[in-house]
């Protein structure tokens, strides 16, 4: 035993440790997040720099708080660089020592991260364990040209019917969710992600739900949701909680865009919802003025619009050659008394490739999405449509832009005239057919037979403040009656002539069976 | 429009400049300096470029090449492999929390011959 003690006292003394050369800097100045940095002299923009607290410590306190804490480098000055603190910032110092590592900031992403819940630098935050099968990769890329880029020509499908049959998504597309506080924009969103379970497993896209400054309990309560219903399966959560540091919550979107593009660069389609761009823009304002850059309008940086259009660009649909995977980008802003003309919605709007609009009128009015169809457009979901829909829902738009306009002579209904009264009842039964409550996403065959019952007067029998009861009892009917009619139409994505026959037939049997007898009716009897 | 603190920090930096490299005599240099201030009103901030000058001397202190070693008897060979990487006036103290082997700092570049550096870095690599 001696003799083996001996030995690696012989190994320890004779002990060389390897060289090590690096460049260095010294804190100057710390506070509110961000640290002046002297030296660093080679330091280049977006570098990730990492604050050593082990520098200046004996071993054994060295090792009781061993872990770096990394700083990204967003100023380079005449005889400073700062750098904003990605981690606890009470831990630097006036004086600590700051390595570069040559490394732009760079986060894991892997097909393992699928069902997980990460930090803005895709650490895992659930308590599940370290993540596996990981590669790094920088959060800063170029979004891919036009060469490499395809058409958007396939549909996501929400499984919200209004947002199905008028605002059609295609992948690959930027459509922006806008409205005031609690209008339902998460809502939208959280149902897009539900609905991909209807998705056949080969061509699902996989979820990233980016929360940005949103509270933990709500973030928390909503990957529960997610797990409860199934849809953590091909969803990953990115947060970025209200409490984490300003740049965290700025660069968490951008976190949430790598872990997308790992999946589409590997040909798959991938969906990322930022939720929502308005407090990152808020978060990146505080950081650009405690970084003393010059504010511009509202107080942000001349460079929020850069910050927007280079994220939302690295949403697309790329080519064959590149593998044909997609990203499409679902962003949400948060309107104040819905003032779209506000510096950063009029940013966003103008980036996009369409948005949808919700309001707090029609919310409070009870119509749920509250989704004014109005002014919500999108520029190019409508070649990436589905066939079915497409075919049922060309009316839509028209009949209820006529029943607004008709809307306020509702209250002298009786004075009016039967066709005027007719159109005002229409456009009341599809106003309360497209209604659909929160997290009971739809498949795209089921909202086609609906949209299609709709449209072909099958809901006239019944008054129109009972559309929405029978509706649900369509939809109960259709799951039991018309299992194989909705199996062609989600199989050839089309209503041939012989599937809308057998729909008719279907339909006026539920019709039949369910509409109120008239009096002339009973009397007959 | 550059602010105070702005404009004493690139005079100083320009005395400093002039002070280390033209080999310019010191008490010239002062006075050369207040006729210019003072010829363009700026003479308020003769006080700003002092403190400036006081934080250039210290920052340069803090970049002077400092060599650390673990023992006593690790220094000339420390002292050795500094001069083959060409540094020469080093400031050489003993720090016992190496462990074993040396450190030097010199401006902005970090030489880590250290033991201890070693140890962190293989408990890192260990623990995460």
């Amino acid at each position: 035993m001696e003799s083996i003690i001996k030995n690696i006292e012989k190994e320890i003394s004779a002990f060389t440790p390897t060289e090590n050369t690096e460049e260095t800097g010294i804190v100057r100045m710390v506070g509110d997040g961000i640290a002046e940095i002297d030296g660093l002299d080679k330091a280049i923009l977006s570098e990730m720099v990492l604050f050593d607290p082990t520098f200046d410590r004996t071993l054994k306190e060295a090792l009781s708080d061993p872990n770096p804490i990394y700083g990204l480098v967003l100023n380079l000055e005449e005889d400073c660089v700062r750098t904003v603190i990605l981690g606890d910032a009470s831990r630097i110092y006036e004086g600590m020592l700051v390595r570069r590592i040559g490394k732009l900031l760079s986060i894991a992403t892997g097909d393992e991260m699928v069902g997980r819940v990460v930090n803005t630098l895709g650490e895992p935050v659930d308590g599940k364990g370290p993540i596996s099968g990981t590669s790094m990769s920088s959060i800063e890329r170029a979004a891919y040209g036009v060469i490499d880029r395809a058409p958007v020509n396939v549909p996501l499908h929400t499984g919200t019917k209004s947002v199905d049959a008028m605002i059609p998504i295609g992948r690959g597309q930027r459509e922006l969710i806008i409205g005031d506080r609690g209008t339902g924009k998460t809502t939208i969103a959280i149902d897009t992600i539900l609905n991909q379970k209807n998705e056949p497993k080969e061509t699902r896209p996989i979820c990233i739900y980016v929360a940005i400054g949103q509270k933990e309990s709500k973030t928390a309560k909503l990957v529960a949701e997610l797990t409860e219903k199934g849809a953590m399966e091909y969803t990953i959560v990115v947060t970025a909680p209200a409490s984490a540091p300003a740049a965290l919550l700025f660069l968490a979107p951008f976190a949430g865009a790598t872990i997308g593009e790992h999946f589409m660069d590997k040909g798959k389609d991938a969906l990322v919802i930022y939720d929502d761009l308005s407090k990152q823009a808020v978060a990146y304002r505080q950081m650009s003025l405690l970084l003393r850059r010059p504010p511009g309008r509202e107080a942000y940086p001349g460079d929020i619009f850069y910050l927007h259009s280079r994220l939302l660009e690295r949403a697309a649909k790329l080519s064959d050659e590149k593998g044909g995977g997609s990203l499409t980008a679902l962003p949400i802003i948060e309107t104040q008394e819905g003032d779209v003309s506000a510096y950063i919605p009029t940013n966003v709007i103008s980036i996009t490739d369409g948005q949808i609009f919700l309001q707090t009128d029609l919310f409070n009015k009870g119509m749920r999405p509250a989704i004014d169809v109005g002014i919500s457009v999108s520029r190019v979901g409508s070649s990436a449509q589905t066939k079915a829909i497409k075919k049922v829902s060309g009316k839509i738009k028209l009949e209820l832009a006529q029943f607004r306009e008709l809307e306020a002579f509702m209250q002298f209904a009786s004075d009016l005239d039967s066709e005027t009264k007719q159109r005002i009842d229409n456009g009341r039964r599809m106003t309360e057919v497209l209604k659909q409550n929160r997290g009971e996403p739809l498949p795209f065959e089921m909202e086609s037979a609906i949209i299609f019952a709709a449209t072909n007067g099958y809901f006239d029998k019944f008054p129109p403040e009972e559309t929405s009861v029978v509706e649900k009892k369509l939809q109960d009917y259709l799951r039991r009656e018309a299992e194989t009619v909705l199996k062609t139409i989600r199989k050839s994505k089309d209503i041939s002539e012989d599937t809308e026959k057998s729909l008719r037939e279907i339909l006026d049997a539920f019709v039949t069976r369910h509409a109120p007898k008239t009096e002339s009716d009973t009397n007959h009897k | 429009m550059a602010t105070v603190e702005q404009l004493a920090r690139r005079y100083a930096h320009a005395i400093s400049h002039v002070s280390n490299e033209a080999r310019v005599d010191d008490s010239s240099l002062v006075k050369n300096l207040v006729a210019h201030l003072k010829q363009n009103g700026r003479l308020k901030l003769l006080p700003h470029i002092a403190r400036e000058l006081e934080n250039e001397s210290a920052r340069a202190q803090a970049r002077a090449p400092k060599l650390e070693v673990a023992r006593e008897e690790d220094k000339e060979s420390a002292i050795k492999e500094l001069h083959k990487k060409n540094v020469f006036e080093t400031k050489v103290t003993v720090n016992r929390t190496l462990i074993r082997g040396w450190r030097v700092r010199t401006n902005n570049t970090l030489i880590d011959n250290s033991a201890k550096h070693s140890l962190v870095e293989l408990y890192r690599n260990i623990i995460h």
